[in-house]
């Protein structure tokens, strides 16, 4: 394996360490603040079931990723495509983070791969169904979370509702977020690591290190989740903003209600292939349980955030990763 | 005041709706099940301000009050 694809492949292992870094804290917040496990010991559950979510599901996200964004038949993820594609999302998410602008590894990482590989040889590279498939979900997983945790919430209260010892309840809830945030680890782990096994088997078939129909070899699964639970193991509990609160403030029956939504939604995506943006799906969960209330329990400022992601991400990635390739094809 | 969830669900599911034709074929049942199910809830929402309006007659301030807490 020559020393390029070695290269590409530690930056996106190092990319999808930073996503475990970052998103730790949509798994944790709401345990941790409901006091249902110390900030160390949440982070220690949620990268355990990043890591475990290889043994779950399958890699039809990472085949997304390596197929069908850009047409691999005509042979432009090259390692030098693919790099400038992680500099593009890479690039992005520091610009926005310097900048305090809302954003979404995920769609940064596909609009960076479109980006690099229009840079090199067109529009006509693109595949127009991957795109589109990629497209619809980024606006719909938002709001399949949402719909779902105000469900859940409806379902749990109204079959609850009889119940007058509300201490027994809320008990009995905390316990039950123990698994709701295990479901959701699982979720995150199989899709966000699934992203970075599809830039790394893009990259491995580019190299001409696999065939074009070659399935994820093992030792990239394993790696890429490793990457993902040692970014939650290490980074997620000195970042801990909670959700829960940011978004509205949320009781333990709530905090299991949106982590079940968001975690349905997660292992229906992985399964069908669809990358979709961890983050977004829980933040639409959460005001779907706030909306329970009523709307104006919900703070729109951030849930508002989540828009500008959508109309942001792809173009800036896109424009980063673009430029990105112009440069490396000079230096090369 | 009418319920803003009301509003916002309509919204959702409208968005929803404009995403069907835009989804995969096999993935098209998707956007069709959420704009349905927000259109159920947007009637549900109806429904109980309508209800609160009947069993409330000539007392518009606690069912506002009803409204915002609700």
């Amino acid at each position: 394996m020559e020393f390029g694809v070695i290269a590409v492949i530690a930056v996106a292992l190092a990319f999808d360490y930073t996503n475990g870094f970052h998103d730790a804290a949509n798994s944790i917040a709401t345990v941790v603040s409901t006091r249902v496990l110390s900030p160390r010991w949440a982070v220690t559950w949620a990268a355990f079931f990043n890591f475990a979510a290889f043994l779950v599901f399958g890699t039809e996200v990472a085949a997304t990723i390596a197929n069908d964004v850009v047409d691999p038949a005509r042979g432009v993820l090259t390692v030098g495509v693919v790099f400038a594609g992680l500099v593009g999302a890479i690039g992005w998410n520091l610009t926005t983070f310097y900048l305090g602008l809302p954003t979404s590894s995920s769609h940064a990482l596909v609009g960076g791969m479109a980006g690099a590989a229009v840079a090199n040889a067109g529009f006509g590279v693109l595949q127009e169904e991957g795109l589109r498939k990629i497209g619809v979900f980024i606006v719909l997983s938002p709001l399949v979370g949402l719909a779902l945790g105000l469900i859940m919430t409806l379902v749990i209260m109204w079959s609850l509702h009889r119940v007058r010892r509300l201490e027994m309840l809320n008990r009995a809830f905390r316990r039950g977020q123990l698994f709701s945030a295990a479901a959701f680890s699982l979720g995150h782990g199989a899709n966000d690591a699934q992203k970075t096994m599809g830039i790394i088997l893009a990259v491995l078939i580019g190299a001409g290190e696999l065939d074009a129909n070659a399935d994820v070899p093992l030792w990239v699964v394993l790696a890429a989740h490793t990457a993902i639970g040692l970014g939650t193991l290490s980074g997620g509990w000195r970042i801990v903003k909670t959700m829960g609160s940011r978004i509205t403030r949320l009781q333990p029956v709530g905090g299991f209600a949106a982590e079940s939504a968001s975690a349905i939604t997660l292992f229906f995506t992985s399964s069908a292939g669809i990358p979709v943006s961890t983050t977004q799906t829980i933040t639409g969960a959460i005001v779907g349980v706030g909306a329970t209330r009523r709307l104006s329990a919900v703070r729109w400022g951030v849930a508002g955030q989540v828009v500008w992601a959508w109309v942001l991400t792809i173009p800036g990635a896109f424009l980063i990763a673009w430029l990105a390739e112009k440069v490396v094809r000079v230096a090369s | 005041m009418r319920d803003q969830r009301l509003w916002f669900f309509l919204g959702a599911g409208a968005v929803c709706a404009g995403m069907v034709p835009l989804a995969p074929t096999d993935l098209r049942w998707v956007p069709v099940v959420t704009a349905v199910v927000y259109v159920v809830l947007a009637a549900l929402v109806a429904l109980d301000s309508w209800g609160r309006r009947q069993r409330r007659p000539g007392r518009p301030g606690l069912r506002q009050g009803k409204a915002r807490s609700g």
